[in-house]
């Protein structure tokens, strides 16, 4: 492939910065993405086909660049670039990102508790984009990537957001769309609500590699084209596991890995997956909002835990003692202590599993953090082994203020920085306004 | 981006694996209007997957089958994006289905009877791997689920093996149209015009070709080879050789080795649809 740019043209930017092509990397729906020279650094520039590079689409891009969102999890237009056509600049996508169709083609391997952090990541990214007044208006499979060793995400062709309520063609793909939009309702239009019609579709399909609304029905279409989505996605929408229609349940054979995966998904999750897909499918203010997520996600990347047989990891919930099995092995798991955190302003209890490595972050210590960072750099205190004394785990403080700890005895001690306190149930420490008791809550 | 005036030539052939007693590769082709679809597929051939040649030859017929179905829904004013999903959405899940409806047919006129596989009656039997394309004067476009090849060669002889997978070169075990959810295992290429330049050959051929060769850099050199003495002898001398060479990579590589490669000729010598073998 070569692409509509021939390497070396030389492009300008809207401020007359000189852009020089370097090479076509790949061809989209709505243009082409080069790597460019600009300023002395690589870039990625996408260049519209000649069918997209519409006076609408233009006004976008423009406006995009203007609002300078500089966040980090976005692949933002930095620049309008001009020529024969135009296009804009971008950050180039890391190597070690992967996108998801890769997943659900099960070429890339993600362990349980790096696929919770990018689905927080990614739901994270859209409220900060929504808190900009911004509407992404084409969430899907194609637009997001992730890092498999971290969870890290980005979100690129991000040329269709828009503010919110502004009308705008988009022709989406309509797997993501929210019903009133593939109905075409009267009044209906692309915005922050519907997004979250598409966000929950794409957090189901990260989490069971499946589409929540295709079973019995799509199974039973021998000819998929438009008048079938329009009426899968639309017209009769169906969750696979609505708990009062069982129309369009998984067929057993052809869609085993959303059974087994519901199967092993924690009930938080499939609570709300169910109200996402029932409630939210028929009436756009009862989606499920990103915090709403969030909350859910962070609390079971908290209770993730390995089977003590297998080491395959789990989600669960902490609600689930003594009845959760391996999805793996069928092994009952055996839960390790935990430190239940209590904030202030208003109260939340969070609940974290203390095996080897776990950590305690700053956002466990508020009730509404702004973004979960999950880096080391980042943890307050880490589950480490006794230097000395192998198998003996102990909570290690990462700060750099003592912590106090209380011990059900009445005993107390303070714990310097980088000395860890022995795991023992019913000890309570202070981290800061959040108090923090360990317990040992049995099996589960 | 040629205007597709000249017509599309085929090469094609393929090996039986001396130590099998069935050949379980299928290949076939079509060419309409304006270009050209081809597909090869390889049956796993194991002792789970016994009638997997019929599942190969039903493979071919169904990808052809949905192509025809895929450019009929293609019209003139339709979008790119909206061409984009019918290539990488519609057209696998089309695929998938209907193999799967056509495998019922065919367990339904040839029933399981225990005596001869004591298995399943389920599509499993029949598994196989697919890899098509489809090249008009607007789209370059390749699907694959499971192992096998497809690669593209510009004029200047330069190979481009856009859906190769290396995780496919890793053991035995590779993806199929019997797969869970298999219309989601389809890896697509995706090379709209003007985007692309429409390439001067372009060959699919199953796992026994490539593995026969020490490296994967051998099997571009014998696909580019094979373009070259295209060009510079004649497709009749090629043609000549074709089986001998597929027999050479069988015995190295211990699998059925098919070939199908199309290529840009000269008007005057259109080719005739092709029957899957």
């Amino acid at each position: 492939m070569t692409g509509m740019l021939a390497p070396n043209t030389l492009l300008s930017t809207s401020s007359g910065e000189e852009v020089t092509v370097v090479k076509f990397i790949g061809a989209g729906g709505q243009g082409e993405v080069y790597q460019v020279r600009y300023r002395g650094a690589i870039r990625a520039l996408k260049w519209y086909y000649p069918a997209s590079a519409t006076d609408t689409q233009r006004e976008i891009v423009e406006d995009l660049v203007a609002r300078k969102f500089g966040d980090d999890r976005f692949l933002w237009p930095l620049a309008l670039v001009t020529g024969d056509g135009f296009g804009y600049l971008m950050k180039l996508r890391p190597p070690n990102f992967e996108g998801l169709p890769a997943l659900f083609r099960r070429e890339v391997r993600i362990k349980p508790r790096e696929l919770v952090t990018a689905c927080i990541h990614l739901v994270e990214a859209y409220r900060a984009l929504h808190s900009q007044g911004i509407a992404y208006r084409d969430i899907s499979q194609g637009n997001v990537f992730f890092d498999p060793g971290s969870g890290d995400i980005l979100v690129c062709d991000n040329d269709n957001a828009v503010v919110d309520g502004r009308q705008a063609g988009i022709e989406g793909t309509m797997d993501f769309m929210a019903p009133e939009l593939v109905r075409a309702d009267a009044g209906a239009i692309p915005c922050t609500q519907t997004d979250l019609h598409s966000l929950a579709v794409l957090l189901f399909m990260m989490l069971m590699n499946h589409h929540p609304l295709l079973g019995a029905r799509e199974y039973h279409i021998r000819l998929f084209d438009e008048s079938a989505q329009a009426l899968l996605y639309g017209r009769e929408p169906v969750f696979v596991f609505d708990p009062t229609d069982d129309s369009n349940r998984p067929v057993p054979g052809y869609h085993d890995t959303v059974l087994a995966t519901w199967d092993a998904a924690p009930g938080s999750l499939r609570g709300l997956f169910t109200r996402a897909f029932t409630d939210g499918l028929r009436k756009p203010g009862l989606r499920i909002r990103e915090t709403q997520w969030r909350d859910a996600l962070s609390a079971v990347r908290d209770m993730i835990i390995s089977c003590q047989r297998c080491g395959r990891q789990n989600m669960t919930d902490p609600g689930e003692v003594g009845v959760r099995s391996c999805w793996s092995c069928g092994t009952l798991l055996t839960l390790p202590p935990v430190i239940q955190i209590t904030t202030t302003h208003p109260p939340l209890t969070r609940t974290i599993a203390l095996a080897p490595g776990a950590r305690v972050f700053p956002h466990h210590l508020i009730s509404d953090p702004s973004r979960h960072d999950f880096t080391a750099a980042a943890a307050v205190a880490v589950v480490a082994e006794h230097p000395r004394v192998p198998g003996r785990l102990g909570l290690k403080n990462l700060t750099g203020n003592a912590w106090t700890a209380r011990r059900s005895d009445g005993s107390s001690d303070e714990i310097p920085p980088g000395r860890s306190i022995d795991i023992t149930a019913d000890t309570r420490l202070q981290f800061g306004a959040a108090e923090a008791v360990i317990r040992r809550l049995g099996t589960t | 981006m040629s205007t597709g005036t000249a017509a599309w030539q085929v090469l094609a052939g393929t090996a039986k694996a001396a130590r099998k007693n069935v050949n379980q590769d299928r290949h076939g082709w079509t060419v309409f209007p304006g270009g050209i679809a081809l597909a090869v597929a390889d049956g796993h051939g194991s002792a789970a997957h016994p009638r997997s040649d019929t599942g190969a030859q039903l493979a071919v017929e169904t990808f052809l089958y949905a192509v025809d179905e895929f450019r009929a829904g293609l019209q003139p004013e339709l979008p790119l994006k909206q061409v984009k999903i019918h290539a990488e959405d519609y057209l696998p899940r089309n695929l998938v289905r209907e193999w799967r409806q056509r495998i019922e047919d065919d367990l339904a006129k040839n029933p399981v009877t225990r005596d001869q596989h004591n298995l399943p009656a389920t599509p499993v039997l029949y598994g196989t791997t697919l890899i098509g394309a489809m090249i008009t004067d607007r789209l370059v476009l390749g699907w694959q689920i499971g192992d096998g090849d497809l690669c593209l060669v510009t004029p200047a002889g330069q190979t481009d093996t856009p859906l190769r997978n290396l995780s496919d070169t890793l053991g035995d075990e590779t993806d199929s149209l019997c797969s869970d959810d298999a219309q989601r295992l389809v890896r697509t290429y995706w090379g709209p015009a003007p985007a692309i330049d429409t390439p001067a050959l372009i060959a699919l051929s199953t796992d026994g070709l490539s593995k026969s060769f020490v490296s994967f850099d051998g099997y571009l050199d014998f696909i580019t080879g094979v373009y070259q003495r295209i060009i510079h002898d004649s497709e009749d001398k090629v043609s000549e050789h074709l089986q001998d060479w597929l027999e050479q990579a069988s015995s190295f590589s211990g699998d059925d080795a098919t070939l199908i490669a199309a290529w840009q000729g000269p008007p005057a010598r259109p080719v005739p649809e092709g029957q899957p073998r």
